[in-house]
């Protein structure tokens, strides 16, 4: 079962181990995202919401997960 | 693989810029998805299947179309289906469904419905859906108390 952590009121972060999320935050410190990346994902998550009606985005928040869970992780 | 990390958020800018984050500081690929505790997300898993499992998917959405009412969508993905019933329900009666549906895969009547989603879905407290490659392919609706399947 994944360990949650609210990091900030919108926020919240789940790893399996809390050492994990130690080398979690230190990288997140150390690596920054290029402005041009960001856009690209929001630019790529704007695409993939236009497929998805708005009253079910009102009732849903977004997740990011790795491309290819573990299959225990229960996803598809 | 790599940690198991996944990140909640409201925003999209943040889910944007936190796949950005990890995928820098990971090194391996992150995806966006949806999550919801009010309305069922559902997850069919083909394996090569795709006539009957489809065919599994619009029984499964007309059935909770009949039951709860307003409409069901159903997405192709790259492995098999994903079904959102736009029917909003406090968790309480998402956990009773889900329950039903695993008590029914265990059964065998539903054949395609993914079980390891719902059980993950049950301890997490929140049903997950990835957004990549989506194609709605059809929507059930609730006509006059009959639920109808409208190929896209």
């Amino acid at each position: 079962m994944g360990r949650k952590k609210v990091v900030s009121p919108d926020v919240d972060v789940e790893v399996e181990d809390p050492e994990e999320e130690e080398i979690l935050q230190e990288s997140i410190e150390f690596f920054k995202p290029t402005a041009e990346k960001i856009e690209e994902y929001e630019r790529e998550l704007k695409e993939l919401l236009e497929k998805i009606p708005s009253d079910v985005l009102e009732w849903s928040w977004f997740t990011v997960i790795p491309e290819k869970p573990r299959k225990k992780e229960g996803e598809e | 693989m790599g940690l198991p990390v996944r990140v909640n958020t409201r925003s999209a800018k943040i889910a944007a810029s936190t796949k950005a984050i990890l995928e820098k500081s990971l090194a391996y690929p992150f995806t966006f998805a949806i999550s919801t505790r009010n309305l069922v997300f559902l997850d069919f898993d083909c394996r090569g299947e795709f006539k009957e499992c489809y065919e599994e998917a619009k029984w499964i959405g007309r059935a909770l179309v009949e039951q709860y009412g307003s409409e069901a969508l159903i997405y192709r993905t790259p492995n098999g289906f994903h079904l959102i019933h736009k029917r909003w329900l406090d968790w309480k009666k998402i956990q009773k469904i889900i329950r039903g549906f695993i008590a029914l895969i265990d059964e065998g009547v539903v054949q395609y419905l993914d079980k390891a989603h719902l059980e993950a879905s049950l301890r997490r407290g929140y049903l997950t859906l990835r957004l990549n490659q989506l194609y709605l392919v059809c929507r059930v609706i609730n006509v006059d108390g009959e639920a109808r399947v409208y190929e896209q």
